[in-house]
């Protein structure tokens, strides 16, 4: 008991080695939203231009977004830092924020675009007919059925995106994880690092289930007032 | 929707496309790669807002964590290091003097910065029930350091130039008891394996060596990594560690359960950066 209490104020109490771990939360968490907000926007738009009627520019991002989609996110990652910000005085944390908000972004316009594609064709045709204008049969026919098709692997996407954060530390950002293993080369024990990062990754991905779930219910509630 | 506005929203539309074409192109061109700001460091004191790169859990972490002047950046490999520096990410790498040389003899273009940070110095460490080896590892410490073995290490440790190592000739005459010693098999100079036959050799071993004949132990070497080393003498598994075993986290090895030793040598501590000659034709030419 007296040696768990000493790991335990090594770990957490000695040299304020608890905002080692609130460190790497605030970055995990900021790494997760902002990546996860931009990549919607970069989704958005690469999934616009994947569905594109100009034939070059839907292959070209198709091709692209399938290259930032085979590509492991730590050669990304050391791509966008080593490379492409290599010599500018970006922070390394924004090179990672723009790598990880390219991958989502791709994974996330791959999942938009399956949700467009279960709209039929038959539908949108007979918005037409109906005499919907194209942004009528968008926003009322071909959006509500995309959203409730994307939602869950949406929510699945975030998650994936805070998992990918923790490559981070070895391009030297403080996560949640390089957090542990900071704090576990000063107190040499692997356990009661690993134990807390597991706890907060927990904790973040049950709210983040919850607010999805809050987000899904509110939507198909809106769905059948309308 | 008027003819109009679908024609304008189709311009649109290939416009934002044809932008995110030239983003991305110009994004996997390099066109972040403008900002050349680097300026060689003259004094070490004086490192305000500079980007400075560690090993995790090595002797410069230890040293320099706390520093709130500079940005530390915590890597796991010398590799990822030099990647770091030689694409700017960071300004410096922080190493012992021994480290430092190594990499500025094994990398181009980089330099060392001869005024040291700090000193650290190296001990070995011991199972938590090996009181009586780590005492008398600390009295053989003192005689040792007496001797004209211990000039010569002393000498040879001063003069390294990062790339060659000469040991001693030492030749192993122990018959007593067993000693069980771990040691890290990539640590140059100080533990390391030597060519195809795989002895094990360096600055430390030296010394261990020594301590064995003179107290009649025959030794044994177990090569490992740090972790490794650390949890086979939590469990017993070895009677000592040694190789790159700093002082400066002797008071969380002693908090684990292990014992440290008296510092076998003190080393300093240096910073490596660009060669100045290199970042000075760079800026020239921008």
């Amino acid at each position: 008991m007296g040696e768990l209490k000493s790991l335990l104020y090594m770990t957490f109490i000695q040299e304020d080695r608890y905002k080692i771990f609130l460190d790497g939360l605030g970055n995990t968490l900021l790494l997760t939203f902002i990546s996860f907000i931009l990549g919607t926007a970069v989704g958005i738009l690469l999934c616009w231009a994947i569905l594109s009627e100009n034939t070059a520019v839907s292959k070209f991002f198709r091709r692209f977004r399938s290259f930032l989609m085979e590509l492991p996110t730590m050669v990304l990652l050391m791509i966008f830092v080593y490379v492409v910000f290599g010599k500018s005085a970006m922070p390394v944390f924004w090179c990672v924020i723009a790598g990880l908000t390219l991958k989502a972004g791709a994974f996330l316009s791959d999942i938009f675009e399956s949700g467009v594609n279960t709209v039929s064709p038959g539908e949108i045709e007979a918005t037409r007919t109906l005499g919907m204008t194209r942004w009528q049969a968008f926003r009322y026919i071909v959006l509500p059925q995309t959203v409730s098709a994307a939602l869950p692997m949406y929510q699945s996407q975030f998650v994936s995106t805070m998992q990918e954060t923790s490559v981070v530390g070895y391009l030297a950002v403080v996560d949640m994880t390089r957090a542990a293993s900071v704090v576990s080369s000063r107190t040499l024990d692997a356990v009661v690092g690993l134990v807390t990062v597991t706890v907060m990754y927990f904790i973040i991905g049950a709210i983040m289930k919850q607010i999805f779930s809050l987000i899904v219910k509110r939507f198909h509630r809106g769905g059948e007032t309308a | 929707m008027g003819l109009k506005n679908r024609k304008a929203i189709r311009i649109l539309k290939r416009t934002v496309a044809s932008a995110l074409a030239a983003c991305a192109l110009l994004c996997l061109a390099g066109c972040g790669t403008s900002g050349w700001r680097y300026t060689p460091v003259t004094d070490v004191n004086d490192l305000e807002g500079r980007r400075v790169a560690v090993l995790l859990s090595w002797e410069a972490d230890y040293y320099l964590t706390g520093r709130e002047d500079m940005e530390i950046l915590r890597y796991d490999a010398v590799s990822d290091m030099l990647m770091a520096i030689k694409s700017g990410v960071v300004d410096l790498m922080a190493f012992d003097e021994l480290g430092a040389k190594g990499v500025v003899a094994g990398a181009e273009g980089l330099e060392l910065v001869e005024e040291p940070f700090g000193y650290t110095g190296y001990t070995l460490y011991f199972g938590g029930g090996e009181e009586a080896l780590r005492d008398d590892f600390n009295a053989f410490l003192e005689e040792y350091k007496q001797t004209e073995a211990f000039t010569d290490h002393m000498e040879r440790l001063r003069s390294f130039d990062g790339e060659t190592y000469i040991p001693p000739e030492i030749e192993l005459t122990g018959t007593g008891d067993i000693l069980n010693v771990a040691i890290e098999g990539e640590g140059f100079p100080r533990t390391f394996m030597e060519g195809g036959a795989a002895i094990p050799t360096g600055f430390d071993v030296e010394a261990l060596e020594l301590f064995a004949n003179s107290r009649n132990y025959q030794l044994v070497f177990y090569v490992s990594t740090y972790e490794n080393m650390v949890y086979g003498l939590q469990s017993g598994l070895y009677d000592a560690a040694a190789g790159y075993l700093t002082d400066l986290n002797e008071e969380e090895a002693i908090a684990s359960g292990l014992l440290t030793s008296e510092a076998l040598d003190i080393v300093p501590l240096n910073f490596v950066q660009k060669n100045r000659e290199t970042v000075n034709l760079r800026t020239a030419e921008t």
